[in-house]
């Protein structure tokens, strides 16, 4: 092996190496040992930045006779492998403090190192095949997460939902996959190439969407991200924000020179659908991570329109930005959480993730509210802030895509215009709801619920990464990404000649709709107002609960698995009823036919032997009766049968 | 030794049993000891054979396919006009044979651990457990029809009884169902037998004709002319041509031990009366028999009628995949769940050898032995619950793995190597089958795209039996029915330990590097595919 398979070998395997040896040392060593991987492979994939700084490392290798399989990692793959470790490592440092009292936290970091390797491998695959070996591993490593508190029936379930949601679309994106290696021979993400427009192409297309819709919780697959939910917080931060779910929209990132203007299409209407959806869906929910888990499916589906429209490098960069301050909104959340769980552990009933129960939380946990308070604005598009550069690319692209396309694509832009203005309306509702106003339960500071290293160090990092400069110099320009020349060589989305004008007013609408927004929520849920939320309910008006209850997304799928079970009990009586009773049948029949041919045998073959040896029996007493060994007699047997034969002679 | 490497394989056993034949019957240790080391003998030798095998080359023709080869003549009759019956001990083992033997070895040790617990009729099991070992190497050994079809019928018989007496409450019914369906299988396969007799030989330049069992001849097609079943032949029966009524014959014979839906109902029955052991060795070994005749007979003497027969082969197998999975989602019973979940992964193996494609055919091979780890192991699993609890309902328990955590490590490990996980070996036979199936239509042109597409949904159904199994069992709050149960919920025993890590290490193994498997194999697989289309075409075209 030359030195970067090993160098790349080493930055897959650490996580998953120290995960093993955390758990194989046990609970009381979880302390020292949760790190041991984490650390030199972050530093190990930093170098990696730099070493496929001239060209990419492509490593090639025969798995199956007849395809060799391959790893590279060019630009894009090492800044999203630094990105993974990065948000794994500070989750591993969140999760030390998190879960401290847990009694399976070992198993907890085997699992999460289990999961930042499948991937890593993930981003650092180039043969489709690979990518979906490490797409399922990643699916298999997140249900093992998610259903982490598996004792607790409700957790198994939604892991279970989950994954078979997930499982759904990756049946989608195998076929996808085996039509780009086996029929259209373009095995390698490196090595794509522009194909012409066919029936398969399309198929193989609408494969690979179906697949990134369902990683990336997309419409008509986003049902499974809220579920999602049940895993511990930290996980909610690491896989539901910022990697697993990004997975869907980096696989379009890659494969999009192979898709079609259809498939293209296709993606920017689902994506925009999405967003508009998942964010109508956050307006009303009652649970802190309810509202961020629509808001991840909501800014996926930008991510989604973005590689639909053509500025997929803009996509790249959202995924980037989302990455950092969502990860931060999951892990605040997930300090609430935990300093509600230490307040109250006594009380069964009462439920820390409940917004309803909160308020004035900036007291007691100020700078939880200050990295809420970033990232939130970061999110809510805010010039300033790195949500506001990475959105801004895929807006003005929307548009522009709508003018060359056609008056029905408006409707798609304008879905994701609408979504800009309601994002701030629920960042600023949560924000308002839980930090400010008065606490609507009894709330006292608490020791040690911010220590310094393990939640302090990840909150702030991840704030501060939420602030423009950290992304590019120019607080209002798109194409500012400090990364765009390392990662497309400049080569990025720009608005065509004659259309600067849209960018300008995607510009200035966007300040108006983000501002707007935040007011609007101050309005509704400003202090003075909001202590009346404590006795909100569930929304009564039909749009009230197709928002609170996510578009019934939940029912949808129950309602489906309901057709399945029938066909599956259909299929089972069929197999009972039908199949195995013909089997029985012919047993049976058999069985009668066997009685029957015994029956003949006896009665019919047998009886005619005995018939035979009757008739033998008979005509022997007739006979006897000549036999009577008298003279006279024979002499007159004689002269019948001789008469007889001269009568025979004389006719 | 390596010379008769395959005799020694095939014949240890049945001295085995003569051995513990002569031992008192209550000296149960020994007589288990005896089939243990017997069958770790053959494991050893199992090993031997997999390093010795020479994968390196391509094989010109079926003559020079196979390695390990001994013949002698066996029966030689003189029948006048008749010309000489002749039937030969032959032997010897290709890249096709070879895998299946190691895994029969393999799981023929784990199978005399798990009988380690039968209490009564000790001797009279193991003497049958032994016949049934050397019969099943023997099969897979064979190459010639003849000692082929001996062995096939000798498995039977130890397996009717040891389901007949060992077995539960049903035993009876199930081991007489399982065998007279399979005797009806083996039926089929003997009338096909006898045509390929008459028609396959050779003339010597007397002009003495002789006929021939020679599974390597009738693969080579030394069809004497003008004779039933030679390519192009005029005699049919019921409007059909006599090969492609051989073949539908030899199609149902195989189609049985496979199971194929709908030839599939003796299977669960026969498992959830089956001892564990059996149930291992039955889903682990004995439905590859099936498999391994499709391979070796139906297609590589009937290539041109597996080339028009492609596409309803491939659908019976799509249609056994989906409806075996679907049916299995209905089960109560794990172990009947199980084994629909055979049927479903063994129609993959219908479907990737009816493309005829080098991904086809190499993922139904590969398909093969890894369902043989994974079914075996997860029959292992069942008994374990079985063991505790003498009951197998889901409903019955929940919670298990707060209980038995390593337990659940296990069957997490194995219902989701069964479902294909990629990194776990069911991943790479179920890709691969997939690969050749929706290929095949750009590659051969056999059958079109969609009845692989189709097939793609097994991934899902799988998925949805074993995870709503997981969460019913072992997830959620530990419970059992009966509370006397509880003080027998154990975590895995040492016995455990052994039978199940070495199928969880092979199956992590195979599919983190299925190069084990398949190198050596390769060469085989593609001679296979080749010959088989090549000769085909010819048969066609006659």
């Amino acid at each position: 092996m030359s030195n970067p398979a090993i160098h790349l070998t080493l930055v897959l395997l650490l996580p998953l190496a120290g995960g093993i040896l955390t758990y194989l040392s046990g609970q009381s060593m979880v302390r020292r040992t949760a790190l041991v991987g984490m650390v030199p492979g972050l530093i190990a994939a930093g170098m990696l930045l730099f070493m496929s700084n001239d060209s990419s490392i492509t490593i090639r290798f025969d798995w199956l006779p007849g395809h060799s399989l391959g790893w590279q990692v060019d630009h894009v793959s090492a800044v999203l492998i630094a990105l993974v470790y990065f948000i794994s490592f500070l989750v591993h440092l969140f999760s030390l403090h998190y879960l401290q009292h847990d009694p399976s936290i070992h198993r907890y970091f085997a699992k999460l190192g289990f999961f930042t390797t499948s991937m890593l491998g993930l981003l650092a695959a180039d043969h489709l095949l690979l990518v979906f070996v490490f797409w399922e591993l990643v699916g298999f490593s997140s249900y093992l997460l998610i259903g982490f508190w598996f004792s607790q029936e409700d957790k198994a379930k939604s892991a279970r939902e989950a994954f078979m949601v997930n499982r759904v679309a990756d049946a989608g994106l195998l076929i996808g996959v085996i039509l780009m290696v086996m029929v259209l021979d373009q095995p390698f993400l490196s090595e794509l190439s522009a194909v012409s427009s066919s029936p398969l192409v399309h198929l193989a297309g609408i494969g690979l969407l179906i697949g990134a819709l369902g990683k990336s919780a997309q419409f008509p697959f986003f049902g499974w991200l809220p579920k999602a939910m049940a895993g511990p917080t930290p996980v909610s931060a690491l896989i539901h924000a910022a990697t697993m779910v990004a997975a869907g929209v980096y696989l379009l990132f890659r494969v999009v020179p192979v898709l079609s203007p259809l498939v293209m299409g296709l993606a920017a209407i689902l994506g925009a659908v999405t967003a508009l959806m998942a964010a109508i869906a956050a307006l009303t929910q009652h649970d802190i991570k309810k509202v961020l888990a629509y808001s991840t499916i909501s800014q996926l589906g930008y991510m989604v329109l973005g590689v639909g429209v053509g500025a997929y490098q803009a996509s790249l960069f959202h995924l980037w930005t989302h990455a950092f301050f969502k990860a931060g909104l999951f892990m605040a959340a997930g300090a609430v959480i935990h300093y509600f769980h230490e307040l109250r552990h006594d009380d069964h009933e009462f439920d820390g993730q409940d917004m309803r129960n909160m308020g004035g939380l900036r007291k007691v946990l100020p700078v939880t509210h200050l990295v809420y308070l970033l990232c939130g604005l970061a999110l809510s598009g805010l010039p300033f802030f790195s949500g506001f550069l990475s959105k801004e690319g895929i807006l003005s692209g929307a548009w522009i895509w709508a003018s060359q396309t056609g008056l029905w694509a408006y409707v798609v832009t304008d879905m994701a215009f609408i979504t800009a203005f309601l994002t701030p309306l629920y960042v600023g509702r949560q924000i308002l709801l839980v930090f400010y106003g008065e606490p609507r339960t009894v709330v006292e500071r608490l020791q040690g619920m911010e220590p310094l290293w393990k939640v302090k160090l990840p909150l702030l990092l991840l704030a501060i990464a939420s602030v423009w400069v950290f992304s590019a110099i120019n607080p209002f320009n798109p194409t500012g990404w400090w990364l765009n020349a390392y990662l497309f060589s400049n080569d990025i989305f720009r608005a065509p000649e004659g259309f600067d004008y849209i960018e300008k007013l995607t510009f200035g609408l966007s300040v108006v709709l983000s501002a707007g927004g935040l007011l609007v929520s101050y309005w509704y849920f400003r202090p003075s107002r909001s202590q009346a939320y404590s006795n909100a309910g569930v929304p009564q008006t039909w749009y009230g609960r197709l928002s609170y209850r996510g578009w019934f997304m939940a029912e949808v799928y129950a309602a489906l698995a309901k057709v399945y079970d029938a066909l599956v009990m259909l299929s089972a009586w069929f197999d009972r009823k039908v199949i195995d009773k013909a089997v029985n049948a012919v047993g049976v029949a058999s069985v009668v036919l066997s009685k029957a041919a015994a029956i003949f045998d006896r009665e019919i073959i047998d009886g005619l032997v005995n018939l035979m040896a009757w008739l033998a029996n008979l005509v022997g007493r007739l006979f006897t009766g000549i036999q009577s060994g008298k003279v006279q007699h024979q002499l007159v047997w004689m002269m019948v049968v001789l008469l007889a034969i001269l009568l025979w002679f004389q006719f | 030794m390596t010379n008769y490497l395959l005799s020694w394989l095939i014949f240890l056993p049945f001295g085995a049993a003569l051995v513990i034949g002569l031992i008192p019957d209550k000296q149960k240790f020994l007589i288990k000891s005896v089939a243990l080391a017997a069958t770790i003998c053959q494991l050893i030798m199992g090993g031997l054979l997999f390093v010795g095998f020479n994968g390196g080359v391509k094989p010109e023709s079926w003559a020079t396919a196979f390695q390990f080869v001994e013949h002698l003549d066996w029966i030689s009759l003189q029948l006048g006009d008749f010309g000489k019956l002749q039937v030969a001990y032959f032997v010897g083992v290709d890249g096709i044979s070879m895998p299946l033997i190691v895994l029969s070895a393999l799981l023929l040790v784990i199978g005399v651990i798990s009988s380690w617990t039968v209490q009564h009729k000790v001797k009279g099991y193991f003497i049958l457990y032994l016949i049934l070992s050397g019969s099943l190497i023997g099969c897979f050994a064979a190459l010639d029809f003849f000692l082929f079809y001996v062995f096939f019928e000798f498995m039977l018989l130890p397996m009717f009884f040891l389901i007949g007496i060992w077995g539960g409450p049903r035993r009876s019914y199930a081991s007489i169902k399982f065998f007279l369906y399979t005797l009806l299988g083996s039926l089929f396969i003997l009338i096909v037998m006898i045509g390929l007799y008459l028609s396959v030989g050779t003339v010597d330049q007397f002009g003495v004709q002789t006929n021939t069992f020679s599974l390597v001849d009738m693969m080579s097609g030394h069809y004497l002319s003008d004779t039933v079943l030679a390519p192009g032949s005029e005699y049919t029966m019921w409007g059909q041509s006599l090969r492609y009524l051989a073949f539908v014959f030899l199609l149902i014979g195989f189609a049985i031990k496979l199971p194929a839906v709908p030839f599939h109902t003796w299977l669960p029955d026969a498992h959830v009366e089956a001892p564990t052991a059996i149930s291992v060795l039955l889903a682990g070994v004995l439905l590859k028999v099936g498999g391994y005749g499709l391979f070796r007979i139906c297609y590589a003497i009937f290539p041109d009628i597996a080339i028009t027969m492609a596409e309803p082969i491939a659908i019976l197998g799509t249609v056994s995949i989906i409806y075996g999975g679907m049916v299995a989602m209905a089960q109560n019973d794990v172990k009947k769940l199980i084994a629909y979940s055979s049927v479903s992964h063994m129609g993959f193996v219908l479907l990737g050898l009816a493309a005829i494609t080098a991904e086809g055919v190499a993922g139904s091979l590969f398909q093969m032995v890894s369902h043989g780890f994974i079914s075996g192991a997860l029959f292992l699993i069942v008994g374990v619950v079985y063991d505790r609890t003498h009951d197998r309902q889901i409903e019955n328990l929940s919670g298990l793995a707060s209980k038995m955590p390593r337990y659940t490590f296990f069957v997490v490990l194995f219902f989701f190597a069964s479902l294909g996980l990629p990194g776990l070996s069911g991943f790479v036979g179920e890709v691969l089958v997939l690969m050749g199936a929706i290929g095949a239509e750009s590659i051969n042109g056999l059958f079109p795209r969609w009845i692989g597409m189709v097939a793609v949904l097994g991934i899902i159904i799988s998925a949805g039996y074993y995870l709503w199994t997981l969460q019913r069992m072992f997830f959620g709050k530990y419970w059992t029915r009966e509370a006397d149960w509880d003080a027998r919920m154990v975590d895995i025993t040492a016995r455990e330990w052994v039978m199940l890590l070495p199928l969880a290490i092979l199956v992590v193994l195979f599919g983190v590097f299925p190069s084990i498997m398949l190198d050596p194999i390769d060469n085989s697989v593609r001679f296979f595919v080749e010959s088989i289309l090549e000769q085909g075409q010819m048969y066609l075209s006659k």
